[in-house]
């Protein structure tokens, strides 16, 4: 089934609305069905606002408890893995609760049948007082000053995303290098990382392909030159 | 005792704002137990009159019957006041139906960050901040406005929690023992 589009509420309402969709009960057997769903939906929307991307990712991860749970019957769960498969389906359940009510006061809204008071009459009839003062070009400069403030709040302060090199990735060049030359020297394979990072990740690399017997090093004193041979 | 309720009735006509059980007492030198009385009676003699008296939270405020919401509206040539989003109704209903309700428990039933929604019904009115026993923490409760948004005239309009929620079934292996405090007014 493709998930349609639509600006849901959050992640609890596109869960709901994927579960009546199936027209399913809310259980742990049905969370699980619509997982792949969900995941599917979180993926093509790109602009889920910054500020709710953890809420989204919190019950995708519950999702993917319970159904590697419902997978795996054996798996152990901690205390606490334990209390979030179970309590997805709760809180869906109280969530869905308040949707209801939320639709009586829905019906409320849509009959626009509303009251005043004296006081907010008043409010509303007289809403503008000018100073006698503002002139066009007095409120042109109150604006600007305004604009200028308003542009260094929303100034977000940025930061340039490194490149990031993983184990796995060294791991490979370092074996396809290994290959090539019968024996490396660690510092030529350190000259050309970029960061200290790159360099951490080249050495925890070597480990781990020592590790797995691939590789075997050796040095001949404290600080000297390490000598990587392939392990025969 | 009649003289009470009149001297409310005229206090509340001027005031046309929301005025407080405790100024109600200082300024009448009555009983609370008395005011209360009166504004009962006051409340359900204005029931089907063009002003109705409305309650939050042990103040009171005259407004208008919703029922007459059109023609007040052209007449003070106004706008009626916008439909609220999904969102906000949505946030307001777990406010109305929890009251006093904190942020944390508006977050933790709708799954999503709040604060924003939360100042939006604040900056509408239609919400208020309180605090209950922890003065830390920041609570939430419906306002005269909420009522005269929804054209309510009394909290007890709203159907309850249990009747409305009757139909959406717990899941399995669980027995509902959660009920909500009832709304505070």
């Amino acid at each position: 089934m493709k998930v349609k589009v639509h600006q849901f509420e959050g992640p609890l309402d596109l869960l709901l609305r994927l579960i009546e969709e199936e027209k399913l009960d809310i259980t742990e057997i049905s969370l699980a069905s619509v997982t792949e769903q969900f995941l599917q939906y979180m993926r093509s929307q790109t602009n889920i606002a910054p500020g709710e991307l953890a809420d989204w990712l919190v019950i995708a991860a519950k999702l993917l408890v319970i159904k590697s749970r419902i997978l795996v019957p054996s798996l152990k769960l901690d205390e606490g893995e334990e209390q979030d498969a179970v309590g997805l389906a709760w809180q869906l359940y109280q969530y869905k609760k308040y949707k209801e009510t939320a639709k009586y006061l829905h019906s409320l809204d849509a009959k626009r049948r509303q009251g005043w008071s004296r006081h907010l009459t008043f409010v509303e009839k007289i809403t503008f007082f000018p100073d006698p003062n503002a002139s066009p070009s007095v409120l042109r400069d109150a604006m600007r000053s305004l604009a200028k403030t308003l542009e260094e709040i929303i100034r977000l302060p940025e930061k340039v995303l490194e490149e990031v090199v993983t184990i796995s990735e060294k791991i490979d060049a370092l074996q396809k290098l290994i290959y090539e030359k019968v024996e490396l020297k660690l510092r030529d394979l350190l000259k050309s990382a970029k960061s200290k990072t790159e360099v951490i990740v080249t050495f925890l690399a070597l480990l781990e392909l020592v590790k797995q017997k691939i590789l075997s090093v050796e040095q001949e004193t404290i600080f000297s030159e390490i000598f990587i041979k392939k392990k025969t | 005792m009649t003289d009470l309720k009149s001297m409310i009735e005229s206090i509340l006509l001027v005031a046309g704002r929301p005025v407080s059980l405790k100024e109600l007492e200082k300024i009448t030198s009555q009983s609370k137990s008395e005011i209360l009385q009166s504004i009962e009676e006051l409340k359900s003699e204005h029931e089907n009159s063009g002003i109705v008296l409305l309650e939050q939270n042990q103040s009171y405020l005259l407004s208008t019957n919703p029922a007459n919401s059109s023609q007040v509206k052209d007449f003070l040539n106004a706008e009626l006041r916008e439909k609220l989003t999904d969102a906000a109704i949505e946030t307001l209903a777990i406010i109305a139906y929890k009251q006093p309700a904190s942020r944390a428990e508006i977050e933790a039933i709708r799954g999503v960050n709040s604060q924003y929604t939360i100042r939006l019904l604040m900056m509408r009115g239609l919400v208020e901040k309180t605090t209950g026993s922890d003065a830390r923490i920041n609570l939430y409760r419906t306002t005269h406005e909420f009522m005269q948004h929804l054209g309510i005239k009394d909290m007890k309009e709203l159907p309850d929690f249990e009747t409305l929620t009757a139909s959406v079934k717990p899941p399995q292996g669980f027995a509902d023992v959660t009920k909500p405090e009832p709304a505070t007014s």
